[in-house]
């Protein structure tokens, strides 16, 4: 009976996806380090939460049928082991085979995430309910934290695992024990009140219709903020098309009702794009975000020549380095750098992300003290806005304003096209296509996404295909003029024309149910 | 004749391979009352939704109050009242928020009507929608629907699941406040009962298709089955079927029946003479038995 039961439990269903995602993952690791463990760690507080509701939503039939609580319970046990488990063990032995450090982080998901799964379904056996914002707040605080931690503390990744998994098991017995007993052993035993949402829809009333929201979105707002303000902004994208897809199904009540759908779709994007821009905003502002593209976010002083190479031969002089953003176009080769008493240096002119670049602060092998003093005086004006003294230079810097109004552009325009192909399965001129169209759009668009999201992790250059949309901005801010009029204008066309598009989709899409509630024998 | 405040012309909709609805055309004049029925899966949800523009017609058109309910769906809902059995009402909600919503949405807003549906009810303006009964629930959707005084009510078998006092107290009250003040009434129901005691009009979807769209008075006198025994003298139903004013014919246990168009006698006549058989019984029937005589299967 309980092969039976797991074999049919949703949540089962949903672990390829998760060994997918989990396994992406420990490439991931590899490549991207503490960045990346950060979306994991989301992706397994999904998991959870999904196991969790597909749990619940089973319940109301499983009641009615001729099985005792305890089967049920512990078929759920087992389902939700196996989602949490096995994607975490498959990262976990990916992590070891290709000798990554990540191993120890995906056991910890595994060990934190089993103990809490199991909280879920003591409190469902109990009937205890929080209320709706006491559960939200709680699994927001917890991917904020998380989030924060990951960046504050990048070594978390090195978690004592031995600890974690001690702690786990006795706290899984403990919950296990606790719930068992809770159980009525006879199926006779009332079943539990199983109506109704965890996450009750809110009230309605005047003015913004924030009612529009439940409190389950804060947690995507919570992880759209997480994820920029800590720097991988295209991660972010990835988790932005979850709060529109849960929409439908909430907001079914209102199309019998006279209410602009153009509304809706402005109160349900703002939001999300508010959080994503906002959290991109406050990272590079606050110091949070890290340096991704190639160079890190400050000045650094190096005799390195690694990537961009810096310097044509190697010597033991420093030389000068401000992150990438502040280098210069070279257009018809780099000029020659001059100081007031004639010292010069011709820097040389090297391709980024398919731009010829030249570091203007840059010091040569043959250059003198002084001209490096001078010329991190310059980078240092120019990057901290002040003279900075060099033991603080390992402080963050903040990107050029127009590399700032490029890189929200970009993500805004990035995220609408993400929602857009979401949005279309339900236009009605998409519905009305043959099925087998369909799904071959479907399929093509799964594709392309988990090309984009996934592929590039486990690929060999990933960096260069997943940091394309940033890669871009900052290609665009070499390429356009200097100053912020031409770059404000580009920013802002993109994504209000893709914005455009999605206002003459989403009043055309159907929200019933797909297909007559029964069909004809 | 003043023109149609919904119409249907030519509708047709599809779900994948499946047709739903295949050239439909109906108008629903102001103060008409229609009852659509048909079986599960006959269309009368996806019609009904097209015409609130919920869901989009693949070929044909609809004009809701003259305009097109998906270009203009503010303005038209703004004229209609709109209960379904599957419809969802937001949980979280008290009742007194969800009015206050409409009276938002709604400027005509009839306050007086409300208070009265609010105590015809014994509805408590405190208590969350998650909360209430089926029957509540669905005449707080009731409420919802009429306090603005639409010009059109769409009913999409808005008393289904519901006890029959509860389903009566329902659909007279529909009836009651709107028709006489001359708001159209669209309704489905699987209760014949219901039709009967409410429909001035009749439609019966099959297959896609209007199979029958007559007045219920009319229905009742111009519609009878004839009954013929299957005896090796009575020819094909194809055959039958040619019969001027056939509607359907199918075989049950030892008899055909032949839904005819025309008053009993006149119909006994014609069969008898169409087919060269004496031993023919023609009878009115009840709505319920015409609707199984016009889409029941085969026995």
């Amino acid at each position: 009976m309980i092969y039976q039961l797991v074999k049919r439990d949703p949540a089962c269903k949903l672990v390829p996806y998760f060994v997918l995602i989990f396994a992406a993952g420990a490439f991931a690791v590899e490549n991207w380090r503490s960045i990346a463990i950060m979306p994991l760690a989301m992706a397994s507080v999904v998991a959870m939460t999904s196991a969790a509701q597909t749990q619940e939503r089973s319940t109301g039939y499983l009641s009615g049928l001729p099985i005792t609580r305890r089967e049920i319970f512990l078929s759920r046990v087992y389902a939700g082991m196996f989602l949490v488990w096995i994607p975490a063990l498959v990262g976990a032995g990916i992590c070891a085979a290709i000798g990554s450090y990540g191993t120890k982080a995906f056991i910890a998901i595994g060990a934190i995430a089993m103990p809490m799964a199991l909280g879920y379904q003591s409190l469902a056996i109990r009937e205890i309910r929080f209320p709706a914002w006491v559960t939200t707040i709680a699994v927001a605080s917890v991917v904020g934290w998380m989030g924060v931690a990951m960046t504050i503390f990048p070594g978390a990744i090195r978690i004592p695992v031995a600890p974690v998994l001690a702690a786990s098991g006795l706290v899984s017995a403990w919950v296990f024990v606790n719930a068992w007993h809770a159980i009525p052993r006879f199926r006779e035993a009332p079943p539990a009140r199983w109506s109704g949402s965890v996450f009750a829809r809110p009230k309605v009333s005047r003015g913004f219709p924030w009612w529009l929201f439940s409190w389950w979105d804060l947690v995507w707002f919570a992880v759209l903020f997480n994820l920029t303000f800590t720097g991988p902004w295209t991660s972010a994208l990835l988790f932005l098309v979850i709060g529109p897809m849960q929409t439908r199904e909430r907001l079914r009540w209102l199309d019998p009702l006279p209410f602009s759908r153009r509304l809706i779709l402005a109160a349900r994007l703002a939001p999300s794009l508010l959080a994503l821009a906002g959290g991109y905003l406050m990272g590079v502002h606050f110091g949070l975000a890290g340096g991704w593209i190639g160079v890190p976010n400050r000045v650094l002083m190096t005799t390195s020549r690694e990537w961009p190479p810096l310097r044509e031969t190697s010597c033991a002089a420093l030389n000068v380095a401000p992150p990438i953003d502040y280098w210069r176009p070279a257009r018809g080769g780099a000029p020659i750098v001059r100081t007031p008493w004639g010292e010069t240096y011709q820097p040389p002119v090297v391709r980024v992300f398919s731009f010829n670049v030249y570091n203007p602060y840059g010091v040569g092998c043959e250059n003198t003290k002084h001209f490096l003093d001078w010329q991190y005086e310059r980078a240092s004006l120019a990057v901290y806005g002040r003279l900075m003294p060099r033991d603080q230079a390992h402080l963050r810097a903040v990107p050029r304003l127009r590399t700032q109004v490029l890189n929200v552009g970009t993500m805004l325009a990035c995220g609408m096209l993400l929602m857009l192909p979401v949005m279309m399965a339900d236009w009605w001129r998409v519905r009305r296509l043959p099925v087998w169209l369909r799904y071959g759009l479907a399929g093509m668009v799964a594709v392309a996404f988990f090309a984009v999201a996934l592929g590039p992790i486990v690929a060999p250059g990933f960096r260069n295909i997943l940091g394309a949309a940033p890669e871009a901005a900052q290609w665009l801010s070499w390429w356009m003029p200097e100053g912020l009029a031409m770059v404000s204008i580009v920013a802002a066309v993109v994504p209000l024309t893709i914005y455009r598009v999605m206002e003459r989709v989403f009043p055309g899409s159907e929200w019933t149910a797909w297909g007559p509630r029964t069909f004809q024998p | 004749m003043m023109d149609p405040v919904l119409e249907f012309k030519s509708v047709s909709r599809s779900y994948g391979s499946n047709v739903v609805l295949n050239g439909i055309d109906i108008a629903i004049h102001p103060g008409e009352v229609a009852g659509l029925i048909g079986r599960n899966g006959a269309g009368k949800t996806t019609l009904l939704k097209i015409g609130m523009g919920m869901l989009y017609p693949h070929s044909g058109s609809v004009r809701t109050f003259g305009m097109s309910p998906t270009d203009e769906p503010v303005a038209v809902k703004k004229r209609i009242g709109y209960v379904a059995e599957d419809q969802v009402l937001p949980t979280g909600s008290s009742i007194a928020d969800l009015i206050e919503f409409h009276r938002y949405l709604f400027p005509q807003w009839d306050g007086a009507l409300e208070r009265q549906l609010i105590e015809r009810f014994a509805l408590d303006a405190r208590r969350k929608i998650k909360d209430l009964s089926k029957g509540q629930a669905r005449e707080v959707a009731l409420l919802c629907a009429v306090c603005h005084r639409p010009e059109l009510l769409i009913l999409d078998e808005p008393a289904g699941g519901l006890d029959p006092a509860t389903r009566r107290e329902f659909l007279e009250t529909s009836i009651h406040l709107l028709n006489q003040e001359g708001t159209a009434i669209l309704f489905s129901s699987h209760h014949m009962g219901d039709v009967e005691r409410i429909g001035g009009r009749v439609i019966l979807l099959d297959h896609g298709k209007v199979l029958l769209d007559r007045d219920l008075t009319t229905l009742r006198e111009e519609i009878c089955v004839a009954m013929i025994p299957r005896s090796a003298s009575v020819p094909e139903a194809a055959r039958m079927e040619q019969i001027p004013g056939c509607l359907r014919v199918r075989p049950v246990f030892d008899d055909w029946h032949v839904v005819m168009e025309g008053s009993p006698e006149s119909v006994q006549r014609k069969v008898s003479m169409a087919l060269g058989v004496d031993d023919v019984r023609c009878v009115p029937m009840p709505l319920e038995e015409l609707f199984i005589e016009l889409t029941g299967s085969e026995r």
